[in-house]
């Protein structure tokens, strides 16, 4: 059992460059394409975080966050959707639509364990790493504004956040994702409502929001652990030890509890399966 | 007359059914709306403040205009499923039917609207009171222009729609990412998530001479009354004079070039 999970482990990087070698190929078609695709993706992710900025530069700031703090959340929040856009492309992030229009069956064929195909198939970084990249660059900017003391303790809790936020965008995909199982039409979108819900609410600092909210935006909705907890420890507002390993610990929780469920619902429909797809390509 | 009523009819109850008989599962789908709408009232109250005496608009206002636009999002956001038909390839079908196709998917949008009105806004509208929003109009005529003014935004909506299903076919680009641009563009640039008057740097007032105000800013703003109606129904009527005739060059230009390998 170990060992077969080591050799999966150790292909994942041949996969990853195939995967990238596909992804190249495709988006080198021409500059129309590339550009495009870059262009859309940067202004998608922008397009939904950039208005917590924009209230902050005509209010001064966003309640005790000053504008260049906001700066810094709203590049945080995009640095990590861009990370999960790169790696969890092509509807892996969305598992509602693969799940609810039978594409899962595709993913069931392949040799190989599911979860090497959901950590795999979706691997863009070519053709999405525009919101990536607007991310870095807000990040900077943020960064040399507020002076901030970079050091490589602060550069790997960075990369700890971000790996922890990422995971937490997943986990919570894959927990109302996995609705999809019981109703695919029903339920075939409804990661697009969980995705434009965090998308909405993550740039946001949601210091004052009220108890309950903040409860509900670090549990049903997880925002908070998307940028605001981990910009608090970032930015020096929250030095706290149990600030520091909030969000760690919660990508732990989100993910325990999305591997559960989402095996609960392939339990289901290894007996239902699913009648959505028809020989010829189409949905039902 | 009747029978173009009839099969208007007939589209939309079609497609109001097609994911509500399945499982009550979608309704989870608006608690999370729902949910949505608690938290931007919320932070609207944290970014203006208790009195929200930094804001040209008073707090009372905002939350009135945000919460209408979460009631009427469908409306202030048109979407047509035409973009799903040519992913899916369904497109083919929807040129078979007796029936134009604008009126076709109008119905078929018709009948989504139908269920998340009756499901979403209508019990939003009624439970205003609970998140401590005062949903009536400035007054009985801003009401009224409202209501104008909806009607016109839908229409500048559709044009843009089709619009965009034309440029699509015309620069042969991925379905989904011509409609992440053009919403991605629309939600900032029409109001629907804050009102133009709240922008910085002046662009409100740059903002509202363009077409994407129509879309939001203009009913919402005079629903709070805090836009000039006579000048932004105006507008909203000279950019339906302008943009449909453009949708209608743009699609007949280019609908011949439509090809689909299904979704």
């Amino acid at each position: 059992m170990a060992a077969e999970l080591r050799a999966e482990l150790a292909r994942l990087p041949r996969l990853w460059g195939l995967y990238a070698r596909m992804d190249l190929l495709w988006i080198a078609r021409g500059a129309k394409v590339a550009f495009s695709w870059y262009f859309a993706d940067l202004l998608l992710a922008l397009g939904s975080a950039v208005w917590a900025f924009l209230l902050a530069e005509r209010f001064d700031g966003i309640g005790v966050w000053s504008t260049a703090q906001i700066a810094f959340l709203l590049g945080l929040a995009l640095f990590v959707r861009g990370a999960v856009d790169f790696a969890f492309n092509a509807n892996m992030y969305c598992p509602s639509r693969r799940i609810g229009r039978g594409q899962l069956d595709h993913m069931l064929l392949i040799p190989q364990p599911l979860w090497v195909s959901i950590a795999s198939d979706g691997f863009m970084p070519f053709s999405c790493s525009g919101t990536l990249l607007g991310g870095t660059a807000v990040l900077v900017l943020s960064a040399r504004s507020l002076e901030l003391p970079i050091s490589v303790g602060w550069l790997a809790l960075f990369a700890l956040y971000v790996v922890s936020a990422g995971a937490i965008m997943l986990s919570f995909a894959y927990l109302w994702g996995s609705l999809a199982f019981i109703a695919p039409r029903g339920a075939e979108e409804i990661n697009s409502t969980t995705m434009r819900l965090l998308e909405q609410l993550k740039p946001f600092p949601l210091d004052g929001v009220g108890g309950g909210l903040a409860v509900l935006l670090l549990t049903v909705v997880p925002a908070g652990f998307l940028a605001w907890l981990p910009s608090r420890v970032l930015l020096g507002l929250d030095d706290s030890s149990w600030g520091l390993l909030w969000t760690p610990l919660a990508a732990l929780v989100f993910a325990s509890l999305a591997v559960v469920v989402f095996r609960l619902g392939l339990r289901h429909y290894a007996r239902t399966g699913s009648t959505r797809y028809l020989a010829h390509g189409h949905r039902r | 007359m009747v029978l173009a009523l009839r099969q208007v009819i007939a589209t939309a109850r079609l497609a109001a059914l097609g994911s509500v008989l399945e499982s009550p599962v979608f309704l989870l789908d608006y608690l999370l709306r729902l949910l949505r709408v608690a938290v931007l009232l919320a932070l609207w109250r944290v970014v203006l403040g208790a009195e929200g005496a930094a804001s040209p608009v008073a707090l009372g206002t905002v939350l009135t205009y945000a919460l209408l636009a979460e009631v009427f999002g469908d409306q202030l956001s048109v979407r047509t499923t035409i973009a799903n038909a040519f992913w899916q390839g369904s497109i083919a079908q929807h040129f078979l039917r007796p029936m134009l196709l604008v009126p076709q998917f109008a119905s078929e949008m018709l009948g989504g609207w139908l269920v998340n009105f009756a499901l979403f806004s209508l019990p939003l509208l009624l439970a205003a009171s609970l998140f401590g929003v005062d949903p009536q109009p400035a007054s009985g005529t801003s009401a009224l222009l409202f209501a104008a003014s909806l009607s016109l935004a839908i229409c500048v909506g559709l044009a843009f729609d089709f619009i965009v299903a034309a440029l699509t076919v015309a620069l042969e680009q991925p379905v989904w990412l011509m409609q992440w641009v053009s919403q991605a563009v629309a939600v900032v640039l029409s109001g629907a998530v804050i009102p133009l008057a709240l922008l910085p740097w002046g662009l409100g007032s740059v903002l509202e001479w363009l077409p994407f105000a129509s879309l939001a800013w203009a009913p919402l703003a005079i629903y709070t009354g805090i836009g000039e109606a006579p000048r932004l129904i105006a507008l909203q009527v000279a950019w339906a004079c302008v943009l449909w005739p453009l949708a209608g060059w743009l699609w007949r230009a280019n609908r011949e070039k439509v090809v689909g390998f299904g979704g």
